[in-house]
């Protein structure tokens, strides 16, 4: 072979980089050729469009990929007739195009999998020259636009531009320079002790008495002292500018590292314009896209988080913003609804603005539909200001869709965009303009990859907040604590803010002396501020962190873990979590701890016994947990078997099961439980792996009571259904 | 040893680090850039100084052709094109690169990981440190008509049947500069061999089509061969000359190669020797090795009257000095001056 394999590989990736790259780029100019009527622009277009598919022709050609290299020479011919005959590509031939670059990507996966394609690649081909009469072939833009997202080639590294890196060089050579100047001044220092050597016997003859000593001896030796002191101060002088210089460049270089992160939105903002023009087409509604700040620089991993929040607001407003034409015409706006959204750098951070300009939100049908679907009384709506209402929007399980629709609807909401911004410590606000469109509008950190946090002890544990949600930490006696209506509350700065301690958030124990004085922490975020009595205030520091790998993606209160020094972990706590949960008891229980003996009814258990059996113990503790958190008291079983035995002595509120399991699998024990007078009352929640529609069937054959998928657990849903049988 | 310094030009990321590996495993070769387009090559041409260019042509901004003859009424250096052109309907492209200055093109090397690739490889190899060689004057925009002497016939034409031109790098750009100049009612047929890579021959054809007043086009098997006509050897089947009651056609076979080619020019011209028993010209233009030296002094034996094309003038000056060397060659031509010497061949 002319090539190893390594170069093979380096060259498929740079291939796979350049694929990705010139299907972005033909798919935005098919979906602006749709569009525009500049025929220069037009022009222009078909001429990129040609080039990119001739260039990845060659390419791929090149590597052995005859697949793509088909298709590719495919759209070239095609393009160029276009080139040629300067006429404006039908619909069929952009949608077939569309298509085929969808073709393209799927086949390099083929490719890199060695598998073959699903299709008939040269019955495809024929079918390409004449779109309108081989429609079927590709004429299914629900399925593409799905697959979209699987044929999507994900690289995992990132364009830096020269000058970065020359700017990075510098740095590094910099710092080299101040290497060799300490290793200079090293030598210098060594020398010393030599200089002193030639002054050795003067001094033992001083010391001894041993000859009479002239005044020159001593005025020689006195200079070599001066000399000395001198060259100390020297050393001390040019050591205090290494360090400076030193703690310098290395700021400067952390800083250009994270620089070299940085992207631009384009990266993101690039696959959008075909994203709307399917989902308006299939939900047959005029969207015109404005985007704007595809320059601005943003960290990746913070842009890789917002692409399914960006998606998901994106599918809403096409789909409930975004009013039909005619809909549109008669309330005086023009038929094509505009959808924007906007990158701007404001430093610190960036901003998005995402707008429509459709109906906007009737507040009345939020109100309704919160009351229907229980999420507050009419009397708690009734006391809601707008912002408080439209903020329901945001709770999980909550939709105004009427129908489920392929596009939005499906109950997965606004609850799940807002959460995965708080992942990445951004934050969402929404405006409504009733009649004139609805807006959001995120800010999200330049870059997440470190922060300032505050150590502190809680317990036995040390535990990390992140700085930025600190307004304040304050150190208050018993008099500065008082009541408002049932709850313990501080004043700061003439504000009453609730207090809790920590560690009942936690469902920890903690230090339960009587002191005169108490660390109080008061953190907000976008709702509310709250306090938090913790143990002890250890100190602020830089924090790297670590995110949790899967299975651990959800853990309650805890969003990461960071070392606090080289061997020691502390877990940051997430402080959307913390006061969403202090308001949970606030309506709950009222606040029935004692300041600051808090933590008491942790033995006299009136929780509701839950039974959980599972082969696997990762499943199980996890179950475990999610439950124990949740207030429940949980017994583990192994299997079937096991889990019978254990019901013939105590009693259960619901059990959870797993199917497959040895000695007695699921069915077989929700059986047994539904078949037996003593516990058939039990409810039981079937837990699968697989989402497999005979496996549901025969578990509410057997009487269970609910059947899950496993990865469900995670969005709240077990503790639903739970909450709904209990 | 200095290395051959090689300046690739390509918008296509892959292509040019695939360039770059088949060069930079050679050990008297350098690549000393890449540029993305045919401006960025000007400055790139202009800062890294390179012995030889490799020139992709469809490329934003400015493509190739602008690029090439840019460079080549300018500060002219070697280029070579390097573009997947092979199978479009546009396959002139590659000839107005030739004439634009470029001295050969290149299909895109394919699947590089293929057994076929190791021969290719060393064809573009060869290619590349061949043409570097090359001392390339700069073009004028507007070429002077120069009156320069015609060499007087310094045997007389008689009743010549046949011109037989072989030729393979530079030939191209010397076949067009002759066919362009010849007269419309040349008296008698011509062939021609062409060593070029696959599947471009086609593409030869129609575009020298348009540059001459005589009708070129590929020759399909026998084929009787008329005058007025300009008739090239197929890609990969050898094109010989026979007698058929008092005409002449075509052969075309597809037994073993040549001296490493088919089609040869030695076959060829060795058959138009036999056919015509010595009663044709033949022509060796610029072109690397040595097919069609034997088949010259072959037709030379035989009393046909031999042509080369200068040095000065040849892109490559090596089939013609082999010939020169076993003494195949009556007259040696400087390019401009072949036109006007063959049409002294009056009917």
């Amino acid at each position: 072979m002319a090539f190893d394999k390594k170069i093979l590989e380096n060259l498929l990736s740079i291939f796979q980089s350049e694929l990705s790259e010139q299907c972005q780029a033909m798919t935005n100019a098919l979906v602006k050729i749709e569009q525009t009527h500049d025929t220069n622009e037009r022009k222009n277009l078909i001429e990129l469009i040609h080039r990119s598919a001739h260039n990845l022709k060659g390419a791929s050609r090149g590597l052995g990929i005859s697949t793509i290299g088909d298709i590719a020479h495919k759209m070239e011919s095609i393009f160029k007739i276009y080139i040629n005959i300067d006429e404006k590509p039908s619909n069929d031939i952009i949608n077939a195009c569309l298509d085929a670059i969808d073709k393209m990507k799927n086949a390099m996966h083929c490719f890199i999998e060695n598998k073959s394609l699903s299709y008939d690649l040269s019955e495809y081909l024929n079918g390409l020259d004449n779109p309108s009469s081989h429609r079927h072939l590709f004429d299914n833009r629900s399925a593409t636009s799905n697959d979209n997202h699987n044929v999507d080639i994900d690289i995992d590294y990132i364009k830096i531009p020269v000058t970065e890196l020359n700017r990075m060089h510098e740095i590094v050579e910099n710092i080299q320079s101040v290497s060799l100047s300490i290793q200079d001044g090293l030598k210098y220092i060594s020398n010393l002790p030599l200089q002193f050597a030639v002054n050795e016997k003067a001094r033992k003859d001083l010391m001894e008495y041993k000859r009479e000593i002239d005044n020159d001896t001593i005025y020689k030796s006195n200079n070599k002292f001066i000399q000395f002191q001198h060259d100390l101060l020297n050393i001390q002088n040019n050591y205090r500018n290494h360090a400076t210089e030193t703690a310098n460049l290395s700021n400067q270089l952390q800083s250009q590292m994270s620089n070299l992160r940085l992207v631009p939105a384009s990266y993101l903002l690039y696959s959008l314009p075909r994203y709307v023009r399917d989902l308006s087409l299939q939900l047959d509604k005029k969207v015109n896209l404005v985007i704007q700040g595809e320059d601005v620089r943003l960290d990746k991993l913070v842009l890789d988080e917002l692409r399914d929040p960006i998606n998901h607001l994106l599918r809403n407003a096409v789909d409930h913003g975004i009013e039909s034409g005619d809909s549109r015409m008669s309330s005086g706006k023009p038929d094509e609804g505009t959808l924007s959204i906007t990158f701007n750098d404001l430093g610190h951070g960036i901003e998005i603005l995402l707008a429509d300009d459709g109906a906007g939100v009737d507040l009345d049908v939020i109100k309704n539909r919160a009351i229907n679907l229980k999420f507050a009384s009419k009397s708690e709506i009734e006391s809601m200001d707008d912002q408080a209402i439209l903020d329901i929007l945001f709770r999980p399980g909550f939709t105004t869709a009427n129908n489920v629709t392929d596009i939005s609807g499906r109950g997965v909401g606004l609850d799940v965009v807002k959460e995965n911004i708080n992942k990445i410590h951004g934050s969402l606000n929404i405006s409504n303009h009733i009649g004139k469109g609805l807006s959001f509008k995120i800010y999200v950190p330049m870059s997440i990859s470190s922060e300032r946090g505050l150590l502190l002890k809680c317990g036995t544990e040390c535990y990390v907040i992140p700085t930025r949600s600190i307004t304040h930490i304050l150190m208050l006696g018993n008099e500065d604590i008082f009541e408002v209506s049932e709850h313990k509350a501080i004043n700061v700065k003439g504000r009453t803010i609730y207090l809790y301690p920590l560690s009942q958030i936690l469902k920890i124990s903690h230090d339960t002396k009587k002191r005169d004085k108490y660390y109080i922490i008061v953190v907000e975020n976008q709702h509310s501020t709250v306090a938090f009595l913790v143990d002890d205030v250890l100190s602020e520091k830089e924090i790297v962190i670590k995110p949790f790998q899967h299975p651990l993606t959800k853990i309650q209160y805890v969003s990461g873990a960071t070392f606090v020094d080289a061997n020691k972990l502390a877990l940051i706590l997430n402080v959307n979590d913390l006061i969403s949960a202090s308001n949970n008891i606030k309506s709950i229980i009222s606040m029935e701890y004692e300041v600051p003996d808090a933590i008491a009814h942790e033995n006299s258990d009136t929780r509701k016994r839950i039974l959980v059996v599972d082969d696997s113990i990762t499943t199980r503790t996890l179950e475990k947990n999610i439950l124990e958190s949740h207030n429940y008291n949980v017994t583990t079983a192994v299997d079937g078997k096991h889990a019978w035995e254990i019901l013939q002595n105590e009693k259960f509120s619901l059990i959870i099961t797993d199917l497959s399991m040895p000695n007695m699998d699921g069915f077989e024990l929700t059986e047994h439980i539904k078949t037996h007078s003593e516990t058939k009352s039990i409810p039981v929640i079937i837990v699968s792996s697989l989402n497999n529609e005979s496996d549901k069937t025969r578990g509410v054959s057997v009487g269970a009571d609910a059947y899950i998928v496993k990865n469900e657990f995670e969005s709240g849903e077990l503790i639903e259904i739970i909450e709904q049988l209990i | 040893m200095n290395k051959l310094k090689i300046l690739i030009v390509d918008d296509s990321q892959t292509d040019a680090a695939i360039l770059k590996h088949l060069f930079t495993s050679e050990s008297d070769m350098q690549v000393v850039g890449h540029a993305i387009n045919g401006l960025d090559a000007l400055q790139k041409i202009d800062a890294l100084k390179p012995d030889i260019v490799t020139m992709d042509l469809l490329m934003p901004v400015m493509d190739g052709f602008t690029a090439i003859e840019k460079i080549m009424t300018t500060k002219p250096i070697p280029i070579v094109v390097i573009s997947s052109v092979l199978d479009d309907t546009s396959i002139d492209a590659s000839f107005r690169a030739i004439e634009a200055g470029a001295l050969y093109v290149l299909d895109k090397p394919r699947d590089i990981t293929s057994n076929e690739f190791i021969t290719t490889k060393q064809f573009f190899l060869d290619i590349i440190r061949t043409m570097s060689e090359v001392n390339v004057v700069k073009k004028r925009p507007y070429l002077l008509n120069t009156t320069k002497q015609i060499p007087p016939v310094i045997r007389p034409f008689k009743d010549f049947d046949l011109l037989a031109i072989g030729a393979s790098a530079g030939g191209p750009q010397a076949i067009t500069k002759i066919l362009s100049a010849i007269d419309k009612n040349f008296p008698i047929p011509i062939v021609v061999t062409q060593h070029m890579s696959a599947g471009f021959i086609m593409g030869f054809a129609n575009w020298l089509n348009n540059k001459t007043q005589l009708t070129v086009k590929v020759v399909e098997n026998n084929e009787l061969l008329l005058s007025g006509f300009v008739y090239i050897a197929p890609d990969n089947l050898h094109f010989k000359i026979v007698r058929t009651d008092n005409k002449y056609a075509a052969l075309l076979d597809s037994s073993p190669l040549v001296s490493g080619f088919r089609p040869s020019i030695n076959v060829m011209i060795e058959s138009v020797a036999n056919a015509t028993n010595g009663c044709a010209i033949g022509l060796l233009l610029s072109g690397m090795g040595e097919d069609g030296a034997k088949g010259l002094l072959a037709l030379h034996k035989l009393h046909g009257h031999t042509i080369i094309q200068d040095a000065a003038s040849s892109v490559v000056f090596g089939i013609a000095s082999v010939a020169q060397n076993i003494n195949a060659v009556d007259i040696v031509l400087e390019l401009d001056k072949i036109a006007p010497y063959l049409n002294q061949l009056k009917s």
